[in-house]
């Protein structure tokens, strides 16, 4: 016994070992998906500015939607963006409380739920110029940790509703989804909405996707997704035109500019 | 609010930390949930900080920027 002990990111599964386990014994995760344990630390941002937010939104922190996000970081880090990526399922993000739905005010910036992860995200959605979203096909639909995500992005919507400043209009986002079955627009657009109603502008060809059919399965894919050109090529292309948007600016020339049209 | 917090400990000190200067409690330390979001105080200020007990005023807080 060494002392180590091991985290399944995904269900929480937890175990003692010099190394974690090939497989996950409770929901069969990769070795991939183990973490060490150490003390649980909320997290805080550090008010360090940086220009692009990573969000790999998948409840695997390293399989195929996480190959996704790597391939955007290898475009970050090529172009000399500053940026941050976060696994959603390393932190915990409460359902969103919905207190907008008892008062229309009791809902805004900052978010009343400061019990969890979010108000850091919150902060670094604020500070960041663009914001790069990957998520998974779930049901024909983005992941439902990442859907929390996006749920708790409320209080900074309802500002506009509130008539008081936005803080995210001109901000850019792009999008990157993967999936095994159909619905990988649908899935874009679910969370192209969310932004759409923040301000936010999509980038050019700022989504990017790929799905197979039923001839992988789900110890294929990984294969398939990774020896697939037109991964690299959509997935790089659009985190390029995420690039070349920040470098216009816009969030600087439309302050003040914009009307605020959502709901 | 103040006196609503799950951080709270009375020790019979000037509430509001968001106003005062420099806004930190002298016997609160421990952050336990955070009631300034829902606080009048706050949006009527349109302040955009939260644990002013144990992070300082909002102008502190802002300052730290």
């Amino acid at each position: 016994m060494t002392g180590k002990i091991w985290k399944c990111t995904i269900c929480g599964y937890i175990l003692p070992g010099e190394t974690p386990p090939e497989e996950c014994p409770q929901c069969a995760g990769s070795v991939r998906e183990f973490i060490e344990v150490s003390e649980k630390k909320g997290l805080r941002y550090d008010r360090e500015p940086f220009d692009v937010l990573l969000i790999n939104g998948s409840s695997h922190r390293a399989n195929n939607t996480s190959y996704l996000a790597d391939l955007a970081e290898e475009v970050l880090r090529e172009k000399g963006v500053s940026y941050r990526r976060y696994n959603l399922n390393e932190y915990t993000i409460n359902h969103c409380w919905c207190c907008y739905s008892m008062r229309d005010n009791a809902c805004r910036y900052p978010c009343r739920d400061q019990l969890d992860d979010m108000p850091a995200f919150h902060e670094m959605v604020i500070a960041s110029k663009a914001i790069i979203v990957a998520s998974p096909i779930n049901w024909n639909n983005m992941s439902a940790r990442l859907k929390d995500f996006l749920d708790r992005l409320n209080c900074i919507q309802n500002l506009y509703l509130l008539k008081t400043p936005g803080l995210t209009e001109g901000k850019i986002v792009g999008i990157a989804v993967s999936g095994h079955e159909d619905g990988a627009t649908k899935t874009a657009m679910d969370i192209y909405l969310y932004f759409q109603q923040m301000g936010y502008i999509l980038a050019p060809f700022g989504i990017a996707y790929r799905t197979h059919g039923a001839q992988f399965n789900t110890i294929t894919d990984t294969e398939f997704l990774k020896s697939d050109p037109l991964v690299i090529q959509k997935v790089k292309g659009m985190t390029n035109n995420v690039v070349e948007m920040i470098r216009l600016d816009p969030e600087t020339k439309l302050k003040g500019k914009l009307v605020p049209v959502c709901e | 609010m103040c006196r609503m917090c799950p951080s709270f400990v009375d020790c019979k000190e000037e509430i509001a930390f968001c106003m005062a200067e420099p806004g930190t409690s002298g016997c609160i330390k421990k952050e336990q949930g955070c009631l300034c979001p829902g606080c009048p105080v706050q949006a009527a200020e349109n302040f955009r900080h939260v644990f002013y007990c144990t992070r300082g005023s909002e102008a502190g807080q802002s300052h730290d920027r």
